[in-house]
């Protein structure tokens, strides 16, 4: 069996690349998609420990995270439409009115 | 496990809301022109009334529902009440706002309503999906809230920074949870407890090493809710931007809300574990407090100042969390325990009145800031409300009110809620956080009294647009204040029953 | 160790290293590489080429293609897309529901019914909205 410790390191890797991308990225769809890409860093933790711990808690979870994702997503879609149509920009750097 | 009645009847008040909310949809689905959002703020305020009488009848249903993932104590009923009554004054205030803006959408309420139901699964929950579920429900609805007034290009702005600084945070949080499941074997919270207490008595565990790195990052996660410095940056921003009622419901229920799990989290399933965690809170307590007051003081947008001043507020509530942590061993497990058992602890007492005062007196601020802001929200800044007494005296005494309990003056709800905090953390030996935060309560009454001297003592500025009467709005601020004066004189009815 | 004696992971030996399991896998994205690069090498070998400016051009169903394949999608697209999203994962709550059904009995089809009233109560919604009316141009408010 491949090792726990496997599973939770290529989680752990994912899980700070997407926290990377969110940092540095400034286009919005990519800062949007770095955050699923976090999310799914926890999925793949989760059904490790499922699996290890012989517990379906872990994939029922998983379930819930990606309909959540999903409906993160789709208010996402949505302000960023909203933002885009007030805007006509996707470029998080001019995201200013508010600097002071 | 069986499902039996008792089961929903101890969700009764998320079912109603549910409910209602939906019904708010079809209705606001099939209205058109004139009707538009009148009969559905009528039906979000029969609903939320009839959640908040469903709240209070919990008093007689104590215990767990659904196999132990929802509990209801004491915490979960006096956050109902407060949560549900908060969204009763927020939808009085809202029939004023949504009118005033000129742009009714009945959608405003069903947001509030399924906001609420989040929020009522965050404080009963004891198992980390359903708080996972409960914070997703809330905070999702809060980022369309934020972004109500979509043509404006700050509305949308502010909501997109929360939704992707909310979700980043929500990331954070659901990392943190997952390896705490993955070190005890379970996601119910008291199994979590007892799992890593009895493991640690059995001399460490395989995973032990994950478990400070679980509460850090789920600390990180509901910082971030709670806007707690260092995670803080986006709290001004989106406070400034989104519509003022909005800002005034996320900043005090949604925040109340977010303690609760706080609580929850740290106080039932990592008890074990506070010698660390307690530094956790002592650093955020005092970065919060500090960095939020100084943040205030140059501010000139009032929206943008009370931003800052809720980020010093979230300090001072978890210097009392930092004092939970310092006394973590209650006489009996909160799992096990009769009902008041997660009140056991000192601190706990200081951050239940904390809250709800805090809730009363922000709401009340946000609510008079709505109500001068106008159409459009254009009247937000420090020079929009000189001389207001004169204007408009019964707004200037409202807000008098609100911001001289923010600052913690004897006789309002404020002051008592402040010392309840410092002598806390005195009791518990904690000298220098609670000088940092008298320190502090001096730094804040320099702007909190500025608005007043401006409203008060400067001459008015330019013209205002004249503010029509409302009774919805006026009642709603009535609450608050009552609330506000009745905790700052007479606080002993509710102080009697949180020792209860 | 002969590799090809991996072939079969069930002949492997007990200590053996667990990548060994693999090696089915990796036998058969071998041929699976060298049958794609066979039939699309052959064809290219064997075919007669003479290429036209038609044969050329992007295929598009038969039609003559026209304009800018980047142009500016009408925001119902991205309704429908957001619309998609949500009704889609909907339904992962089915399949675990269905799995268990006969075990859950009545208990399990109310509540699924309780959870179909509710995702029903959003289709209304956006229906009356007009979300799936395509051809009226977006409502002005």
């Amino acid at each position: 069996m491949i090792p726990l410790s496997y599973y939770l390191i290529l989680s752990g890797i994912l899980f700070t690349l997407g926290v990377a991308g969110f940092i540095v990225k400034s286009d919005l769809i990519s800062v949007f998609i770095s955050i699923e890409l976090m999310l799914n860093a926890v999925n793949l933790s989760l059904i490790a420990f499922s699996h290890y711990l012989r517990d379906m808690t872990g994939n029922l979870f998983v379930f819930f995270v990606m309909v959540v994702a999903a409906a993160e997503a789709a208010v996402g879609l949505a302000i960023i439409i909203a933002v885009v149509r007030n805007r006509q920009t996707l470029s998080l750097d001019e995201m200013d009115l508010m600097k002071h | 496990m069986p499902t039996s009645l008792m089961d929903y009847l101890r969700i009764l008040p998320e079912i109603i809301l549910t409910v209602f909310g939906a019904l708010i949809l079809l209705v606001e689905g099939a209205a058109r022109g004139g009707s538009r959002g009148r009969i559905a703020g009528a039906l979000a305020f029969i609903g939320s009334l009839l959640a908040l009488a469903a709240g209070i009848s919990l008093i007689r249903y104590p215990g767990t529902a659904f196999a132990g993932m929802v509990r209801v104590d004491s915490v979960s009923i006096y956050f109902h009440i407060l949560i549900l009554a908060t969204v009763a004054v927020v939808t009085l205030l809202a029939m004023d706002f949504l009118r005033t803006d000129g742009h009714p959408r009945g959608e405003f309420y069903a947001l509030l309503l399924f906001a609420a139901v989040g929020m009522g699964f965050m404080v009963s929950s004891d198992n980390l999906i359903l708080t996972f579920i409960g914070l997703e429900i809330s905070s999702i609805s809060s980022y369309v809230l934020c972004a109500y007034r979509r043509h404006a290009p700050k509305s949308t702005e502010a909501a997109l920074k929360y939704l992707l600084l909310g979700s980043f945070a929500t990331a954070f949080f659901l990392y943190g949870i997952t390896l705490l499941y993955g070190a005890s074997g379970s996601v119910s919270l008291p199994a979590i407890g007892q799992s890593l207490a009895g493991k640690m008595a059995a001399g460490g565990l395989a995973l032990g090493s994950l478990i400070p790195l679980a509460a850090a990052l789920i600390f990180v996660g509901l910082g971030f809710k709670v806007s707690a410095a260092p995670f803080q940056v986006w709290t001004p921003d989106v406070y400034e931007g989104a519509p003022a009622l909005v800002t005034g419901f996320i900043s005090t229920a949604a925040k109340a809300a977010a303690f609760v799990i706080l609580l929850r989290v740290f106080y039932v399933a990592l008890r074990g574990y506070s010698q660390q965690w307690f530094w956790l809170m002592w650093v955020a307590a005092i970065l919060s407090m500090t960095l939020g007051n100084i943040g205030a003081l140059r501010q000139t947008s009032l929206k943008r100042m009370l931003a800052y001043s809720s980020v010093a507020q979230a300090g001072y509530i978890l210097v009392a969390f930092a004092v939970i942590a310092q006394n973590p061993a209650p006489r009996v497990l909160p799992g096990h325990a009769p009902v008041s058992g997660i009140l056991a602890g000192p601190g706990v007492g200081a951050i239940l009145f904390y809250l709800t005062v805090y809730t009363a007196m922000n709401l009340g601020a946000f609510a008079v800031i709505a109500r001068v802001a106008n159409r459009g929200e254009r009247f937000t800044s420090l020079s929009d409300f000189a001389g207001l007494g004169k204007r408009h005296p019964g707004l200037a005494l409202a807000m008098t009110l609100f911001l001289l309990s923010l600052l913690g003056v004897p006789f309002t709800g404020g002051f008592l809620a402040k010392l309840y905090i410092f002598q806390s953390a005195f009791q518990a030996h904690l000298i220098g956080l609670a000088i940092v935060a008298l320190v502090n309560t001096v730094i804040a009454a320099w702007y909190y009294l500025r608005v007043v001297v401006y409203m008060y003592m400067r001459p008015p500025e330019g013209e205002l647009p004249p503010i029509a009467s409302s009774p919805a709005w006026t009642l709603g601020a009535a609450c608050c204040a009552v609330v506000v004066l009745w905790l700052g004189i007479l606080p002993g009815h509710l102080l009697h029953w949180l020792a209860k | 160790m002969n590799l090809l004696a991996a072939v079969n992971p069930n002949s492997l030996p007990a200590g053996a290293p667990y990548i060994l399991h693999y090696v089915p896998l990796l036998i058969q994205f071998i041929f699976a590489m060298a049958f794609a690069g066979l039939a699309i090498g052959a064809s290219w070998l064997l075919g007669r080429h003479r290429n036209t400016r038609r044969k050329l051009s992007p295929y598009e169903c038969g039609i003559t293609p026209e304009g800018d394949a980047r142009h500016r999608f009408a925001v119902k697209f991205y309704l429908v897309a957001i619309v998609f999203i949500l009704f889609d994962i909907e339904a992962v709550f089915l399949l675990p529901w269905a799995v268990v059904y006969r075990g859950l009995g009545w208990f399990g089809f109310a509540e699924m019914a309780i959870y179909l009233a509710i995702v029903m109560t959003g289709f209304l919604y956006i229906w009356k909205k007009g979300v799936f009316d395509w051809n009226t141009p977006e409502r002005a408010e």
